[in-house]
């Protein structure tokens, strides 16, 4: 998929809230602090959805960067899905540097 | 993805943790196995959906509302880090617009963070403003930014609220 079109998509899909997180992006980095509720609100809030140029990237991936609320950069990597029952977007991973808490 | 139910799901987060009946969530086509128990997801890669995670939140939001206002209100218990952060998360603020929402500096929630300015009267303000968003999600946003129209009210949420803030304890009357 071309990212102007994954843009658009992306942008629909996250306003009707069809986002699915993969266990992967909240519990197998532990030292990143993620949270379910988090990665939710980080999608659905302001950002900047770009390819994922990263060697070890999945094929069709998309990096979704944006800001956390302690002000971090954040990369979610998704993947728009196109089911018979509708498309959605799948957050496979998530990454920021360094957690203060 | 296939879409599977799963009974007597285990939600967990900093506000506790919550055995829910039923749980929808997505394992990946080439999953063949069974799956009916949450112990059987171990090894699998699955997912949830955004609106069941505000769900689950959600409900264990009203949960520790419920157990812990009346406990908070006079001032047996106080508010720990981890249920800062979650409640934060809930209300989906950061630390100046917390700050802005509690009439506090933002240094000073950095200093809640830290457990050294945590009080009764804060802790009720924090309770507070998890209630209302509780009752009626977005509310935080509305009072800090303002906006077109208030956020609809969730009224099973609301009464929930309302009976934790006035009900009274077990040891007094």
């Amino acid at each position: 998929m071309k990212l102007r079109m994954a843009r658009t998509l992306f942008n629909e899909l996250r306003k009707e809230g069809r986002i699915t997180i993969l266990r992967h992006a909240w519990q197998a980095h532990p030292n990143r602090g993620f949270t379910r509720i988090e990665l939710v609100k980080l999608v659905q809030g302001s950002g900047n959805l770009q390819l994922n140029l990263f060697p070890s990237a999945q094929v069709g991936s998309f990096l979704w960067i944006c800001k956390d609320l302690e002000d971090r950069r954040t990369e979610i990597a998704i993947v728009i899905e196109t089911e018979d029952n509708g498309d959605s977007i799948v957050i496979i991973h998530a990454f920021r540097k360094g957690v203060t808490l | 993805m296939k879409k599977l139910t799963i009974r007597n799901y285990t939600y967990e987060n900093a506000l506790g943790a919550f055995i829910f009946e039923s749980v929808t969530v997505f394992v990946p086509n080439e999953c063949k196995a069974k799956i009916t128990k949450q112990s059987q997801l171990e090894d699998i890669n699955y997912g949830l959906s955004a609106d069941e995670i505000i769900r689950l939140e959600m409900s264990i939001g009203l949960r520790f509302f419920e157990e812990n206002f009346r406990d908070i209100f006079e001032g047996v218990r106080l508010i720990n880090a981890n249920e800062l952060r979650a409640i934060q998360e809930i209300l989906f603020v950061n630390r100046t617009d917390f700050a802005k929402l509690l009439g506090l500096h933002k240094a000073s929630i950095t200093n809640l963070y830290k457990g050294s300015n945590m009080s009764s009267t804060i802790a009720n303000l924090i309770m507070e403003r998890l209630g209302n968003e509780l009752s009626r999600p977005g509310a935080s946003k509305f009072m800090l930014d303002g906006g077109a129209a208030m956020p609809s009210m969730d009224e099973d949420a609301t009464e929930r609220v309302n009976a934790a803030r006035f009900r009274r304890n077990k040891t007094a009357s």
